[in-house]
């Protein structure tokens, strides 16, 4: 009998395959995993699969420190259709100090974030099945 | 000496938003208005190019093969092309390279594209899938938020403000006031641009392309069968081509894109020419950012300096270097598959000194510069009389 999935994001385009999975839940238990390539070293955040670089599939789990340097943000007034009902949220990208940076909705603030400010990455579980990370400021 | 390709037709239906048309329609209307100056028929077309970026858009699979056949070239070797929002300049770069193979001597590229048949969320869904479905679109970050995000970085790492934005678009929207095709043809005050609704701050709607329907077509032969088809053909000089990581995150820049440089360096390797001689330019400004930045890519001006030349209307006629003075995809719009052959039909326009109340000055060399979704898909093409 096949794993149950955790599903990633606050909504799903794809199917969520086990390298997503994986990843989920760990998120779960509060830590965030990239992978590194035994190869040559090329870490990735998210977690792939192969290397892109020299197309070796030994990919070590890599635990990525949760404090980031926000590098860009945007305020999200006219949403998608499946996210009509959230908006204004605010998108944000934070760089990690192991040189890697995720896009999460930086939410808790009450005024308007400027790039630089320091922020921290934390999972926030939706429903059963379903796992996102989100920033907070630190 | 080797045999250039040359665009010797060119065609443009109405952008906007055209109810009573489909595909069919559109890539018809183009077609027919290309015939209108055109000393051969279809008869001496070998084969066509069909850019459409989406088939969500108007509900027909594989929906070339019925452009195909509305204008009149079913029975012919055809193909489709797909790279976002470059899916125009794709189209007449896999001509070119049928051409120079020596595959068909003519080839009809035609562009088109219906987008207003879905709600604006819709279609603002339809587009945002074409961020990375896995990792960053389940955020909900529309096509406009990607852009966004680089204008934060940009006006974080270079001072660019607000106003600098909003001048990009009232520029464009000068200039599509005095363009008949175009789907807004009116004018916007600095205040009113600046205080338009917000849409993903710091982008509000005079920041933002147009969604639109149209079409474009050309048609391309080798330059020693040029004379048959017109006394003007239009050279092609230069084409490069890049691209970029797919997730926004990864970037190794948010202020630039780094597809853009790498084809703008080839474009103009092949063409040997440098920046300066570029006379006038279309460049993508699905928002006002994506057209600050271009300039900066292209090496019109320095990295950081966009902002402040569109502010000081460096980028106007009379300018240092006029930039989309048919209105670009802020004011004509923004038919997906239609707008890198648009780009080229104004250009030939501009470079046989038939753009009328826009003209630019003797114009000999146009370039173009077409972006697909945030950079992953680039092509610059430089074009000369």
């Amino acid at each position: 009998m096949s794993e149950e999935k955790l599903n990633f994001g606050h909504v799903s385009y794809e199917e969520t395959y086990p390298v997503v999975s994986r990843f989920s839940k760990k998120l779960k238990d509060g830590r965030l995993i990239g992978s590194k390539c035994s190869k040559c070293g090329k870490v990735f955040l998210p977690p792939r699969r192969g290397c892109n670089n020299c197309f070796s599939t030994e990919m070590e789990e890599i635990e990525i420190g949760t404090e980031a340097t926000m590098t860009a943000f945007t305020v999200i007034h006219f949403a998608p259709e499946s996210f009509s009902d959230k908006a204004p949220y605010i998108a944000a990208i934070g760089k990690f100090e192991e040189g890697v940076s995720l896009l999460a909705h930086l939410v808790g603030v009450t005024s308007m974030p400027s790039v630089g400010m320091k922020m921290k990455l934390v999972p926030q579980e939706i429903g059963k099945n379903r796992i996102v990370y989100k920033f907070i400021k630190a | 000496m080797s045999d250039d390709v040359v665009i010797v037709g060119a065609g443009h239906s109405k952008f906007g938003k055209r109810k009573d048309e489909g595909i069919r329609e559109l890539a018809f209307e183009a077609v027919q208005d290309l015939l209108k100056d055109f000393n051969k028929g279809l008869d001496d077309i070998d084969a066509s190019v069909v850019g459409i970026a989406g088939e969500e858009f108007s509900g027909q699979g594989a929906p070339a093969a019925v452009v195909v056949d509305e204008i009149g070239m079913a029975g012919k070797p055809t193909l489709r092309v797909e790279s976002a929002c470059a899916t125009g300049t794709a189209g007449i770069k896999a001509a070119y390279g049928w051409i120079k193979a020596g595959f068909y001597d003519a080839v009809m590229v035609v562009g088109v594209e219906k987008m207003t048949s879905v709600s604006s969320a819709r279609a603002t869904e339809l587009m945002a899938r074409a961020g990375d479905v896995r990792w960053e679109s389940p955020f909900g970050v529309s096509f406009p938020g990607y852009y966004a995000l680089m204008a934060s970085a940009h006006m974080a790492q270079y001072g660019t403000t607000r106003e600098m934005l909003s001048s990009v678009g009232v520029k464009n929207h000068f200039y599509g006031a005095k363009n008949p095709l175009a789907h807004i043809q009116k004018e916007v005050s600095l205040e009113e641009a600046m205080s338009s609704i917000p849409i993903a701050h710091p982008l509000n709607l005079y920041d933002c392309s147009l969604i639109s329907d149209g079409a474009a077509a050309i048609v391309l032969t080798k330059e020693s069968l040029a004379k048959e088809f017109t006394d003007t053909p239009i050279k092609i000089r230069g084409i490069g081509s890049g691209s970029d990581n797919m997730m926004m995150s990864e970037r190794e820049s948010l202020t630039s894109l780094r597809g853009a440089k790498m084809a703008a360096q080839k474009a103009y390797k092949m063409a040997g020419i440098t920046p300066d001689q570029v006379d006038v330019a279309e460049v993508h400004d699905c928002f006002t950012i994506a057209e600050i930045i271009a300039t900066e890519d292209l090496g019109f001006f320095e990295p950081g300096e966009g902002g402040k030349a569109a502010l000081d209307q460096q980028t106007y006629i009379g300018g240092k270097i006029p930039v989309n003075v048919d209105g670009g995809l802020k004011s004509k719009g923004h038919p997906l598959g239609a707008t890198g052959v648009s780009q080229a039909v104004e250009l030939r326009k501009q470079l046989l000194g038939e753009a009328k109340n826009r003209q630019v000055d003797g114009a000999e060399i146009g370039l173009s510069h077409n972006v697909g979704q945030t950079g992953q898909f680039v092509n610059v093409m430089i074009y000369s009389r």
